[in-house]
């Protein structure tokens, strides 16, 4: 048996620096500008709660101080909660890359947190009603660890970054590397096998790569979200399968070539008034 | 008709949006019931019955609230569908907001069919879609034909088996190019060898982050070919005893624990202790006034906690036996197998791939006496696999196995800022307990201060024994207070990594760096703010390169 050897190394010998990508050169896309407005909205109408359940309170009650002096300490904290998101607005924004998305976020405690689109088990879009008017939506992308909560987003840029996320997800778990053959470093300077979606993706900064796509506009319009590379077998015709019964009569909110009555469509307008 | 046939047949039938059965317009107007809390509603009933002079108009009213959670269950039924497309579930709901999930088949976990009475009568059966991305169902489905849920299970189970198919073929590829932690041929210990001694030729060192799929990449992700995969695998592969704990072992191991932990099995005896002394024909009123001599009693009061211990020891000593006898390592195909007890066994298996995080606890007994505690994170409700009683060379064993043999030193430290942070976060408690104090006990108030300067020893203490490092494959940190414990985890497995920064840090140029895998998760506090951004791109490059197996 060999000696057991236990010399120390050198972080910086073991991976080439240059090699790995940092993100800390990337830069990032704010999120919608109507992000800041329904924050406020949503603390507008905490406030109002607040301020309704206090003077209900300090009519009814007997002790009228206690009441007033609750919605006084809540009416502090929405307001605090206001101001922070004021303040937030500047530096909270999104990042999506070739291979992770980051979401950048906090006033008082700063964070970035990035998901590596190999870890990504599922995504959901939620959009509240408050949302819904004003065109926005909540992207989840949900991981075997922490998940990553980015709101603020237009619809059709959540959209988009829904569908890039599955496929990239789907297309790196088979293949990590990204084109099967290639080394890893050969896989960060090549571009996503099917052509990125017009939201923004930037490339790895460290490798010399494609040129960056600029942000675009959330308003520009989309080509349509790429194909997921399925793993499973293409489905037959309907028509070709006797065994299919008559498909049901539900509109199709998802996809873009059987466009039904949805407020989820690509070309449908947002529900509220447009982005200023 | 054949599989691929049916396969095919099932993803016609669900590639149109569909929704439940009408009668699961009921089951999501009770489960919006639910969310709103029967029981408040009950409460709610209750007291507006009690107060109304008219109690027939609020009768009138019940029907109208059942009316109106009919139409929010009928609207919430109208609203949920689901269709399979492009490989992915995708499910749209909700009735104020909208929501829309995306599950990549091949993420599904399980997909679980029940079919309660409800159903059972009418022919219908309800679904539960489960991935590793949150601990609740992701998806239910209440009411559905047995067809549709045979058809969404085949899909979800045969991405599934594809997926986990190229998974094999890239692990073979990968344990080609260099000895990945999944691999564990040679690694083990023989039965006849003495303690710490190896055999096997251990490959070479462990699968850097540059290496790129081997050959096994060429011959194609085939089913038939997979099979022959897995059948040399488990031919070709024998167990291998890894750990082996012999009794003398396993008393060393309960004498290293802490006494006291033995002692808690005493506490229902104190508990009971009048009903002892009623039942051996002592009056426990006697005990108040003692005929024995002083002597004695100070006799008893230094013999007595020597007792305590020598009795906790003892009952450490017979836990220890009966939990852990036996107590053997195996190293299989399939991964780890722990297995132990004397009277009933019990097995514990994990795959390698599965484990998430590894870690060793070792307190001053049990340095005194060379051994660690080895615990095992993994996905899902097993916790952790725990291997208590490990010598040196059974950590380098285990060690091996999960991380291979590239060498890991711990000789980072981190900022001493830590120090100040904690005492100064202290500060206002303690400030405002000794102010209270004072005003109710007296001046002697004042000791309470004292607080903070142990608080400040501990975390100087803390601190300058705190190290980490990185060897650009796993991550580890150790912490030592009392008790040494080291966390390290393999980079690959990361599944998010965030890099932190307080007000306290930004001013100092410091910041904290959180590694997460499934579960669990590595947090480096107040270290430079360049070394938690490259221990981050270290992270993320490592998980989008590494084609290894990570759950």
């Amino acid at each position: 048996m060999g000696a057991f050897l236990n010399e120390p190394v050198d972080l910086g010998d073991l991976v080439d620096p240059g090699e790995i990508p940092t993100l800390a050169d990337v830069d990032f896309v704010p999120l919608h500008p109507n992000h800041l407005l329904v924050s406020l909205i949503g603390s507008g109408i905490a406030a109002a709660v607040v301020l309704v359940g206090g003077i209900a309170g300090a009519v009814l009650a007997p002790m009228r101080w206690i009441p007033i002096a609750i919605a006084g300490v809540l009416l502090a904290l929405i307001l605090l909660t206001a101001v922070l998101s004021v303040i937030e607005v500047r530096h909270i924004a999104y990042r999506a890359r070739q291979h992770d998305i980051s979401f950048r976020k906090g006033v008082l405690t700063r964070e970035v947190e990035t998901l590596p689109y190999v870890r990504v088990q599922h995504v959901r879009i939620a959009r509240g009603p408050i949302q819904r008017w004003f065109g926005l939506a909540t992207l989840s992308i949900n991981s075997a660890g922490p998940d990553l909560h980015i709101p603020g987003l237009g619809v059709e840029d959540a959209r988009r970054l829904e569908a890039y996320l599955t496929e990239r997800a789907g297309d790196l778990s088979d293949d990590p590397a990204g084109d099967g053959f290639s080394t890893p470093a050969d896989d960060w300077a090549t571009p996503p096998s099917t052509p990125s979606p017009q939201h923004p993706v930037a490339p790895e900064s460290a490798v010399p790569g494609p040129p960056a796509q600029p942000p675009v506009a959330a308003e520009a319009p989309s080509p349509g979200p790429p194909v997921r590379r399925s793993v499973l077998p293409e489905p037959p015709s309907s028509g070709s399968d006797p065994q299919r019964p008559a498909a049901p009569e539900v509109a199709d909110r998802w996809s873009t070539t059987q466009p039904p009555a949805s407020t989820w469509n690509e070309n449908d307008p947002p529900d509220g008034p447009p982005p200023r | 008709m054949s599989q691929e046939s049916e396969l095919g047949a099932a993803l016609g039938r669900l590639s149109s949006p569909q929704r439940q059965s009408p009668l699961a317009v009921v089951f999501l107007a009770g489960r919006m019931l639910r969310r709103l809390g029967l029981a408040q509603l009950a409460l709610v009933g209750v007291a507006v019955s009690t107060q109304a002079r008219n109690l027939g108009g609020v009768a009138a009213v019940l029907p109208l609230i059942a009316l109106a959670f009919a139409g929010i269950g009928y609207v919430a039924w109208l609203r949920y569908t689901f269709a399979v497309v492009d490989g992915e579930l995708r499910v749209t709901k909700g009735v104020l907001s909208e929501e829309r999930l995306s599950i990549p088949l091949d993420r599904i976990q399980s997909v679980s069919i029940r079919q309660p009475l409800v159903q059972r009568v009418l022919g219908l059966v309800s679904l539960s879609v489960d991935t590793a991305g949150t601990a609740v169902t992701e998806l239910e489905i209440h009411a559905v034909t047995r067809r549709v849920a045979d058809d969404l299970a085949l899909v979800a189970r045969n991405s599934s088996e594809r997926r986990s198919g190229s998974t094999a073929v890239a692990r073979d590829a990968t344990s080609s190019g260099g000895q990945a932690p999944g691999t564990h041929r040679g690694l083990g210990r023989s039965p006849g060898a003495g303690p710490g001694s190896l055999v096997g030729s251990a490959p070479g060192p462990g699968t850097s982050l540059d290496a790129g799929p081997g050959p096994g990449h060429e011959t194609g992700a085939g089913d038939t070919l997979e099979l022959e995969h897995r059948t040399r695998a488990v031919e070709g592969f024998s167990e291998e005893t890894l750990i082996r704990h012999r009794p003398e072992r396993l008393v060393r191991t309960a004498i290293s624990r802490v006494p006291l932990a033995g002692l808690a099995l005493l506490a229902p005896l104190f508990a009971g202790a009048d009903e002892v002394a009623g039942v051996i024909g002592i009056d426990p009123s006697d005990l108040d006034q003692p005929t024995v001599p002083d002597w004695q009693i100070v006799a008893l009061l230094v013999v007595a906690p020597f007792v305590l211990v020598a009795l906790g020891v003892g009952l450490n000593v017979g836990r220890e036996l009966f939990t852990n006898w036996d107590l053997t390592v195996v190293s299989s195909p399939k991964g780890l197998r722990r297995s132990a007890g004397l009277t009933s066994r019990t097995s514990t298996s994990s795959s390698v791939a599965r484990i998430q995080q590894y870690s060793t606890a070792q307190n001053l007994l049990e340095r005194r006496f060379g051994l660690r505690r080895l615990g095992m994170q993994t996905v899902g409700g097993g916790g952790s696999m725990s291997i208590p009683g490990c010598d040196s060379a059974d950590t380098q064993v285990i060690e091996q196995l999960l991380f291979g043999e590239r060498p890991l030193v711990l000789d980072q430290t981190t900022s001493s800022a830590e120090v100040f942070r904690s005492v100064r976060n202290a500060v206002p408690l303690v400030v405002i307990v000794v102010a209270v104090g004072w005003y109710s006990l007296g001046w002697q108030a004042v000791l309470g201060l004292l607080v903070l300067v142990l608080r400040w020893l501990k975390e100087r203490r803390e601190v300058s024994l705190r190290r980490w490092g990185t060897n650009g494959e796993s991550i580890a940190v150790s912490d030592t207070f009392v008790t040494t414990r080291v966390q390290r985890s393999l980079l690959h497995k990361t599944n998010t990594a965030a890099v932190r920064q307080s007000r306290f840090e930004r001013r100092r140029g410091l910041a904290t760096v959180e590694v997460s895998a499934a579960g669990t998760s590595i947090v480096i506090g107040m270290i430079p703010l360049a070394d938690a951004q490259r221990i981050r791109d270290l992270a993320l490059f490592a998980a989008e390169t590494d084609a290894r197996p990570w759950m």
